[in-house]
């Protein structure tokens, strides 16, 4: 995990903040440990800990939390760790209701532990279930942001839009202020705080409460790292979500999907490429697991690259690769061979690497070759330029998006259209895309055309393969989100106020006080 | 241990989680700092472990606080070893805190209360007893601004008030009432939620709640559910057409769906459904699973099985347009996979008659898309010949033809142009012997009048 600290700011250290949270909330609970695990977490917590780690603090077996009975097991404790859902409250009701008939709760301790919070809904849940005496203890993990790469972290918060422009429920911001407040503790405060969207002001708000209830003297005793906290909502920009992404990764996350960090690709692929090394997981025969992240010299090279430069960056690590092993015709005395030697397990991994990107890509040229990839992204140019058509749903909302709407017989047509073909039921569906915001009637003005040419997010002559601008990761768009962080960069946001009026949601521009002894 | 199972439920897991065989050792770095949440978390430590006495003046209290919290903050024996850089300061910190929210004169205001929960500390909402109390508990968790705190605080008031008093409350509350709506929703209570969206006027999330209702008993109650709300609860509601007619469209494919699945569950083993799929068709429709499918693949199903039916009956295809006024192109396009799939000869549903009586295909419809559905669901040959033949432009013919490899038609297309030189370069091309015969022949009878061209 070294490549954590390689960034520009080390990222490394929110890991270990996390790792000693569960440490300490793991001690608090002597005697060995069987933790039941909400699914969805086993991926960011492996970005956290290993089992190896856990194995040191007395954890002798690990499940997947599921309904009925839980696997008969000798310990002291058993842990819950679990998102704040219901459903799976509902689990844990059942797990204890069975260790209640079977009489084996009276010699074991049940601890709930919520990550990262504690849930009031969820106890609720609990308690009329009739199952909230039963647990020992609820503690809370305050995990807030897990570390994906040395340049990126992420709060793995699936459902977060949904809860917030569809549901109405705030709960999750408090995680988000939270999360920002660990991060100054480790990095210093930030002296600036911009931001554009209806969530905004309410995360600033409650980061300066909880600023005022620790205290002003209890800020971290370091220069601030960051010049700029810049919170852009999602409703912002709803174009770029329903974009083709055409970098390397991108294309792997649309066609095979990463989760942190991973992703599970056909196994016969990768039948040669697999001893040693960057080594896929093989779950079975026909599906491998691959981590992704930019501890791979190769990875972080390509990850960014459109996908038209791939090839030629592959081809060219290749004669490198082959150049090198040449070398060893080259090495005439015993202390060159000795050298060549040396270099040689580095030289055998880049190989492997080579050989797993090269099958990776293949994988994703077989897709983009097709007509109906083709035919789709042809659509989407031709929404982003404008020009109207019509398509099914991810393209609908681009429509949507791209048109600052679609016009009343447009939409009851798709609406129309979409129920018949894929059921009724889809009429909840709708309703929430028109919540939040992402299928919209057309009002008299469209202010997304305007918004395109002050920011010029269409361009159209890109260069893929040396790109000099953010719109090659979409061969013709640059997202909307990204410009506005150009911006305020240089030369700023009043530059574009006018613009930044037509962009749904109110402006946040803030500063933080900072002692004189901590400015830099 | 149980090694297997864990590895394999490790290995079955879909997301990577943890590394059996994972050598990694992680030290430590240094961490400094403090979390709101971590001086919470310190300060519910210690107020465990200060042992219960009646009274205990505040002086008192700090000091025992701190010889807790000192204890606390010594290192642990655990192999891995976390230095804070600030224990000091964390004990500075929680001191602070607490004894900015332990005040014995007004530990039950609402202010403090609301802080409580916000802190993550225990709290009691029990004494809130008077309905004024009450609105002033939710107002301060509102000005607050914590979801979860404004969560804690509906769920006491949903245990403590009667609904026909509660709403009314929300009513004036925005925000608190769009959280109610969303705690309903994930207790299921979704015909309450309709209540509550109907007191805001926002009668279309009432109607999709009372929709989402009819299937929380499961599948064999969702038609007489949505009869239910149809009748009684959707006139309650105003500027909801849409939504209404969706749920009448809905009731009635339900009415149809049950009898013709009943009736298909009655046949012979040998006339049960053929489960070919495709990606033009999704997942296959048969008797099992048609009750509850969408009416474009209930229409395809009747298509398939029930072409002749009359139109007075439920499984008719055309009683199934009328019915739910379909497009020209929905019903064309479904009749059309319907009948392929049948091994039926689909053209008569795709032509009308043009000018001078020529058939065409009907406006609707797109050849080069037939055509790939035809060859993606393993249509008959003749059947590319005579919907190639329809093509009126002689390229796009000639593109069409090369891609679905009817080699007539391209022959055909390159003698029409009298293109000697792709005629031989495409006869080399071939395997078909009858269709480089048929070349041969035709460049044999015509060699004065083929052109050369050059591609």
């Amino acid at each position: 995990m070294a490549h954590l600290s390689a960034g520009k700011v080390n990222f490394g250290t929110l890991r270990e903040l996390a790792r000693k949270d569960l440490v300490t909330l793991l001690e608090k609970f002597s005697g060995t440990k069987a933790i039941f695990w909400d699914e969805e977490l086993t991926g960011p917590i492996g970005l956290v800990a290993e089992y190896s780690f856990l194995k040191e603090l007395d954890v002798v077996k690990m499940f997947q939390l599921k309904r009925g009975r839980i696997p008969s097991v000798s310990v002291k404790n058993i842990l819950f760790i679990t998102r704040p859902e219901i459903e799976l409250m509902d689990c844990i009701a059942d797990n204890l209701h069975c260790e209640e008939n079977q009489g084996h709760s009276a010699n074991k301790e049940y601890q709930l532990i919520f990550v990262s919070r504690r849930c009031a809904v969820c106890e609720q849940r609990l308690k009329d279930k009739g199952v909230y005496g039963t647990l020992t203890s609820i503690d809370e993990l305050p995990i807030d942001f897990y570390t994906l790469d040395s340049d990126v972290i992420s709060m793995e918060l699936d459902s977060i839009f949904k809860d917030l422009y569809i549901d109405n429920e705030t709960s999750s911001l408090h995680q988000i202020a939270r999360g920002l407040m660990t991060v100054q503790s480790l990095y210093g405060i930030f002296p600036n705080i911009v931001g554009k969207g209806r969530h905004v002001r309410n995360i600033f708000e409650l980061m300066t409460r909880m600023r005022r209830d620790i205290g002003v003297d209890c800020d971290p005793p370091m220069s601030p790292l960051f010049d700029t906290l810049m919170i852009i909502d999602r409703t912002v920009d709803l174009v770029t979500p329903v974009v083709t992404q055409l970098t390397y990764e991108g294309l792997i996350d649309e066609f095979y999907g990463i989760k942190h960090n991973t992703v599970k690709l056909p196994g016969e692929k990768f039948q040669a490429a697999t001893s040693g090394g960057q080594s896929p997981r093989s779950d079975d025969s026909a599906v491998k697991s691959i981590v992704l992240n930019s501890a791979e010299e190769l990875y972080a090279d390509l990850r960014d690259k459109n996908f038209s430069a791939v090839g030629t960056t592959l081809s060219r690590k290749a004669k490198a690769i082959s150049a090198q092993y040449e070398e060893r015709h080259e090495a005439k005395t015993v202390s060159e061979l000795k050298q060549f030697v040396a270099k040689l397990p580095q030289m055998q991994a880049t190989k492997q690497s080579l050989a797993l990107h090269t099958s990776i890509a293949e994988l994703v040229k077989e897709i983009t070759i097709s007509e109906a990839f083709q035919e789709a992204l042809q659509v989407e140019q031709d929404l982003l330029n404008g020009i109207d058509t019509d398509k099914v749903l991810r393209l609908i909302c681009l429509q949507s998006a791209s048109n600052s709407g679609l016009k009343p017989r447009v939409l009851e047509h798709y609406k129309r259209e979409i129920i018949h073909a894929y059921g009724f039921q889809h009429m909840v569906t709708l309703h929430n895309l028109e919540t939040c915001g992402l299928l919209r009637l057309q009002q008299s003005s469209r202010p997304f055309t305007v918004i395109r040419r002050a920011l010029n997010l269409t361009v159209d002559d890109v260069n893929e393969i040396t790109p000099t601008d953010i719109s090659y990761v979409h061969s013709i768009y640059a997202p909307l989100s990204v410009r506005l962080v150009q911006w305020a960069a240089k030369p700023g946001w009043k530059q574009i106020s006018d613009v930044l009026n037509l962009i749904p949601g109110p402006l946040v521009q803030e500063t933080q006080p900072i002692s004189m002894d901590l400015r830099s | 241990m149980d090694k297997p199972e864990d590895e394999k439920y490790w290995s079955s897991s879909a997301t990577k989680g943890f590394d059996f065989d994972s050598e990694e050792n992680e030290h430590a770095g240094d961490i400094f700092g403090a979390t709101p949440l971590q001086t919470a978390q310190l300060s519910k430590e210690v107020q465990q472990n200060i042992p219960h006495q009646p009274v205990v003046s505040r002086g008192e209290t700090h000091r025992k606080l701190s010889n807790s919290l000192s204890s606390l903050s010594t290192c642990s024996n655990s192999s891995y070893k976390f230095n804070t850089s600030q224990p000091t300061k964390q004990c500075e910190v929680t001191c602070k805190l607490l004894s900015s929210t332990i005040n014995d004169e007004t530990m039950s205001s609402p202010k403090d209360v609301v802080r409580s929960i916000f802190l993550g500390m225990s709290y009691d909402l029990s004494c809130f007893k008077k309905l004024s109390d009450k609105k002033i508990l939710l107002d301060e968790a509102l000005k607050l601004g914590d979801g979860d705190v404004i969560c804690a605080v509906l769920l006491f008031l949903q245990k403590s008030l009667h609904q026909v008093v509660l709403f009314p409350l929300l009513k004036e509350r925005y925000v608190a009432a769009r959280e109610y709506i969303a705690i309903l929703e994930k207790q299921k209570c979704f015909k309450e939620a309709a209540i509550l969206c109907g007191e805001l006027q926002q009668t279309k999330e009432a109607v999709v709640h009372l929709y989402n209702s009819c299937f929380r008993e499961g599948e064999q109650t969702i038609q007489s559910s949505l009869e239910q709300i149809y009748k009684n609860e959707l006139k309650n509601f105003k500027q909801i057409e849409v939504e209404s007619e969706i749920i009448e469209e809905h009731i009635l494919l339900l009415e149809r769906q049950g009898p013709i699945a009943v009736t298909r569950a009655r046949l012979p083993q040998s006339e049960i459904d053929d489960t070919r799929t495709s990606p033009f068709i999704g997942k296959a429709v048969t008797a099992q699973n048609l009750v509850g499918s969408s009416l474009l693949s209930t229409l395809q199903y009747c298509c398939r099985h029930n072409w002749d039916a009359p139109e007075n009956l439920l499984a008719s295809p055309i009683g199934l347009k009328k019915t739910f006024k379909l497009t020209e192109r929905q019903f064309l396009w479904n009749a059309f996979i319907g009948r392929i799939l049948m091994n039926e000869d689909p053209l008569p549903i795709l032509l009308v008659k043009g000018m001078f009586g020529a058939p065409k295909i009907s406006a609707s419809l797109s050849i080069p898309r037939i055509l790939e559905i035809a060859s993606n669901l393993n249509g008959k040959p003749n059947l590319f010949d005579q919907l190639l033949l329809l093509v009126e432009k002689s390229e796009k013919r000639y593109q069409l033809a090369k891609k679905y490899q009817r080699h007539r038609i391209v022959i055909d297309v390159l003698i029409s142009n009298k293109d000697r030189i792709s005629l031989l370069q495409y006869r080399d091309s071939i395997d078909d012997q009858s269709e480089i015969d048929y070349i041969n022949n035709t460049l044999r009878v015509s060699v004065s009048s083929v052109k050369c061209f050059n591609h």
